[in-house]
């Protein structure tokens, strides 16, 4: 038996060790953008710092924040890339601030510098052809609110207990209509467990009609799936996404290079190519499928997540 | 002293202990957090409406409007009661009977000090998404008379919350009162027994018609069915969401508005996810039979339908029951299946996984909570099974195996199209993923198109996912093997007086906790120095161990009972000692029934999800989990459609020897 209890110990500290190897890289980046996103923006990083090597690990927003979480007293993350801003100020604690030079260029700012605005995603209407015919289409955000989405295949919420997406919508909108058209939304509507499982079931046909992220809307559209994007002309509700040095970071010089890096003109237009969305940053034009800002009406989050998670659940208990 | 002499001893000592600290306190940690609740708390928004109590975030405390939209009055049993009012629109006061203390620690934790109780103040305030200003902090300053003065932002949201914990079992009430939780638990329930009866109705008719007729490829047919019953368990969702969902690739073609996405597509999935061990079970039960029963009632004038329901059947039904228990086991607790195939259907595992780990808001307390209910429910089921078991307390001796029936033409060519038809069902979801693989995937749809470029990109992404699932099968198949062997040995044929029972009940505990459960218990015990294990390949190998022990200890347990104790005890009276005879006389005899027991524990790690997908952290992601999150999200199936390739034959190379290996055996006995 002892041989056996050796031979698992020594399986055991040979799995302890690998990590301690990874940490010896130069910069630790947990992300939760997808291989898409974020490969040709590590590329550009490499040219300009040849230097510094680069260890990403990827995860949902969720996962990689509650990865922080648990390590907290000896990090091994340098900096956050990606997420929206009300995760980096629910998590204040996890990350540092550090004002970068870049900091001034961008359409908002962090007036404590945690985070640093990387990009602006909208969230219009995402209808399913397959479901909805070209009359039954809604305009706006109060045509959600009809009888007739039940008979098609229903409104479908990314539940904002579990979603990120889910409470900006919800949030923003009972800020700017009230939280009775809220009421009124979830009365008929299916409630999806995360925003992609919400985005893919109107893709499918599943549901009806929902919100996408308006870089994933246009994508699909592009690829010729059967969508129809609409940016509701009374109110589109919007999120910045952002990035933050995680506080106590093992190489805070080379993270403070990269922040910097992730804020410059060249790799926010990187980002606009590749990806079709809009630059946090004033100087950078949006993409050209996208329409402009200045023609919407853009509401943001209002009441802060308790509440919002609080009502629409005694809307749902109904 | 006599733990030293005995090694055997100071082996079980060791092993009761690593499994009280693994399994038995993560349990009770869990019940204890269902039953801990915070000490409460009381909310309010200031607007330009005014001062108004957000009842919502409040708990405990009971806040009412003295002069509506200018003063509050918050109380709390125990004599607790403050007033608050506002000043102007960014200042209230606050006042009581007695002076109320404040602490500002610098890094802006503001805290009151009042009737015995410290709160901790926050504010919340809404800011425009192209907003450059920071919202006003928080700041209190202490008045002569007492009372304190709050300033804080503009529209904020102010919390009170009192730090302290108290014990209750408002969590429980929470959960039997709420809509969603109870919907979870029948949801649950519902589709466990439909999913089981569906799976039983097959399992046990096709077990039937192949072990009491000539069937032609019996063999084949037995092999194809132990195949089935390891497959990953998110593939069935997965692929049948492809072929049958509302943009599916069957429903597209013939263009029919039919959807599997909803409740009955999860009973249909986990039933041909079940079936397999049922009809197993059923077939070696019905092999089992001993002739004589059947040709005795037979000989009494019962005519073969007679026969079958009130002899063979009933004989058999302890191997059937010990199948639909399992069957029911592995739907209760099945995560993947309705989290891909359920769209907005709430199960008591996603509940529970959804409440404590998700992007947004975290809920432990009714994760807790629910874990609790489903091991109640489990344990329900198994005591259910194991009454139903003692009271058909009968074996029977076989003396002669029972002959197959011959069977006509006609009655072959039913009896291969049934079992054809359901191993076809069966094999759906890898034919699915076989097919493509090798097809173009964009925007997470397959198009009709050729390539080997997931191949490709499968080796050029790198096979860490692959190296990670491979190094926790075998540490873990290790482990589990050798302990499981270890324990068996001791509860066998030590028995030590309350050590051995102790060491028996606490082992076989994992066989009642679902995976979700059971992950989410590791963290609560591993989360804190110096025992952080959250987040590393150990609390994978951990988990993956304490689930494959039940299985390994009774599998080395009957393989033990097959070696008489005899040959120990020469041993032992030719001067070995106690270890040595175990691992040169008992070990190498048990060794072969042992090794299937191993190969089973291997392919249940390589195909875990639901602990897996709650424990692990990037980098240490297995590729169940890898493959399960490119189901969910919008990624590119391709990659993980070749990935899955790649683990059935992970899966499936080694069930092949095995089988073989075991065939080889058998035939060499005989």
């Amino acid at each position: 038996m002892s041989r056996y209890l050796a031979l698992a110990a020594a399986a055991m500290g040979a799995a302890m060790l690998v990590p301690a190897t990874a940490s010896a890289a130069d910069l630790v980046v947990y992300t939760s953008h997808g291989e898409t996103t974020s490969s040709p923006i590590l590329d550009a990083f490499k040219q300009a710092h040849p230097d510094i090597n680069v260890t990403i690990v990827r995860g949902g927003t969720g996962e990689v924040v509650e990865r922080l979480r648990a390590e907290a007293g000896n990090p091994t993350a340098d900096v956050l890339w990606g997420g929206p801003t009300q995760t980096f100020e629910e998590n204040a604690a996890l990350f540092q601030a550090y004002e970068s030079a870049t900091d001034a260029d961008m359409v908002t700012v962090d007036p404590n510098h945690i985070w640093h605005p990387y990009t602006v995603l909208l969230q219009p209407i995402i209808v399913s052809t397959k479901r909805v015919s070209a009359d039954d289409m809604p305009k706006t955000q109060d045509d959600l609110v009809t009888a007739k989405w039940k008979e098609l295949g229903s409104l479908i919420i990314p539940d904002p207990a579990k979603s990120g997406t889910g409470y900006t919508i919800l949030s923003a909108l009972s800020g700017d209509k009230g939280w009775e058209f809220v009421g009124n939304l979830a009365k008929d509507a299916r409630i999806a467990p995360g925003s992609d499982d919400a985005f893919n079931a109107v893709r499918d046909g599943e549901a009806a009609v929902g919100w996408i992220n308006e870089d994933l809307g246009a994508k699909w559209k592009a690829e010729g799936l059967p969508i129809e994007v609409i940016y509701p002309s009374d109110a589109v509700t919007g999120q910045v996404d952002a990035q933050a040095i995680v506080a106590g970071a093992p190489h805070l010089d080379e993270a403070k290079a990269f922040i910097d890096f992730l804020g410059s003109k060249a790799s926010h237009e990187v980002v606009r190519d590749a990806t079709i969305r809009r630059s946090a940053r004033a100087d950078v034009t949006p993409p050209t499928v996208l329409p402009e800002l200045g023609s919407l009406n853009i509401v943001s989050p209002v009441d802060p997540r308790p509440v919002v998670v609080a009502r629409f659940q005694e809307f749902l208990s109904k | 002293m006599r733990v030293w002499r005995d090694n055997w001893l100071l082996f079980t000592i060791v092993a009761l202990v690593l499994c009280v600290a693994t399994i038995l306190l993560p349990q009770l940690r869990l019940l204890s957090a269902s039953v801990i609740g915070d000490g409460g708390s009381f909310s309010m928004v200031h607007r330009g409406s005014g001062l108004e109590p957000v009842p919502e975030m409040s708990d405990q405390f009971q806040t009412e409007a003295v002069d509506k939209g200018n003063a509050l009055k918050v109380t709390r049993g125990g004599g607790f009661a403050l007033d608050i009012s506002r000043m102007d629109r960014q200042t209230l006061r606050l006042s009581a009977a007695e002076r109320i203390g404040t602490t500002d620690d610098g890094n802006g934790h503001l805290s009151l000090q009042l009737g015995g109780s410290s709160l901790a103040v926050t504010q919340q305030a809404p800011r425009g998404l192209f907003n450059r200003t920071a919202p006003d902090p928080l700041s209190a300053s202490q008045e002569p008379d007492g009372s304190v003065v709050l300033k804080h932002a503009a529209n904020a949201y102010l919390t009170f919350n009192d730090p302290g914990t108290r014990l209750t079992i408002s969590n429980y009430i929470d959960f039997v009162t709420g809509n969603e939780t109870v919907k979870a638990t029948l949801n649950s329930l519902f589709i466990s027994l439909s999913a089981t009866l569906i799976a039983a109705l097959i399992g046990v008719s096709l077990a039937y018609v192949v072990a009491r007729f000539d069937v032609m490829g019996t063999n084949g047919i037995v092999f194809f069915a132990t195949m089935a019953s390891v497959s990953p368990p998110f593939l069935g969702a997965y692929s049948w969401r492809l072929l049958l969902g509302r943009n599916g690739v069957i429903t597209n073609g013939l263009g029919v508005d039919f959807s599997i996405v909803g409740i009955h597509g999860v009973i249909w999935v986990i039933a041909w996810l079940v079936f397999p061990v049922i009809f197993l079970l059923s077939y070696s039960a019905f092999r089992g039979l001993d002739a004589s029963h059947v040709e005795a009632a037979e000989s009494l004038g019962a005519n073969p339908a007679k026969a079958r329901f009130s002899v063979e059947i009933p004989l058999a039904m302890p191997g059937i029951i010990t199948g639909l228990y399992l069957a029911t086991m592995a739907a209760l607790s099945d995560f993947g299946t309705p989290r891909i195939i359920g769209l907005d259907l709430n199960v008591l595992p996603v509940l529970i996984y959804t409440s404590f780990l998700s992007e947004a808001g975290r809920n432990p307390a009714l994760a807790a909570t629910g874990s609790v209910v489903l091991v109640a429910i489990s344990s329900l089921f198994l005591m259910a099974q194991q009454i139903y078991l003692a009271k058909r307390g009968f074996s029977v001796v076989s003396s002669r195996a029972i002959d197959r029936r011959p069977l006509s033409t006609t009655g072959q060519i039913c009896a291969l199209g049934f079992a054809g038809l359901v191993l076809f069902f069966a094999f759906v979801p890898h034919m699915t993923v076989l097919v493509t693989s090798f097809m173009e995937w964009r925007v997470g749809l397959p198009r009709f198109a050729f390539t080997l470029s997931n191949y490709t990109n499968m080796l050029e992404s790198g096979l860490t996912p692959a190296w990670v699932t491979l190094s926790l099968g075998i540490a873990g198949t290790a482990v589990a093997f050798a302990l499981g062997l270890g324990i068996a040995f001791v509860l066998v044929r030590k028995r030590y007086a309350v050590l051995a029972p102790v060491l028996s009940v606490t082992v076989m505990m994992p066989y009642v906790i679902p995976g979700t459960v059971l992950g989410i218990g590791l963290i609560m015990m591993f989360n804190e120095a110096p025992l952080q294990l959250t987040g590393t390949w150990f609390i994978l190998a951990l988990a993956y161990v304490i689930r494959n022990l039940p299985f390994t200890v009774k599998a080395s347990e009957a393989a033990l009972r097959q070696v008489h104790p005899a040959l120990d005890e020469a041993a032992i009276s030719l001067g070995a000692r106690p270890l040595r005879v175990f691992l040169t006389v008992t070990a190498p005899l048990m060794l072969a029934g042992a090794v299937t027991g191993a190969t089973l524990t291997f392919l249940h790690i390589v195909t875990e999800l639901s602990s897996t997908i709650v424990l692990y952290r990037p980098p240490w992601k297995p590729m169940t989990a890898v493959i399960f999150e490119n189901t969910l999200v919008d990624a590119d199936f391709g990659v993980s459609a070749a990935q899955t390739i790649l683990l059935m034959m992970i899966i499936y190379v080694p069930l092949y020897l095995v089988v073989r290996y075991g065939q080889s055996r058998r035939i060499e006995n005989a």
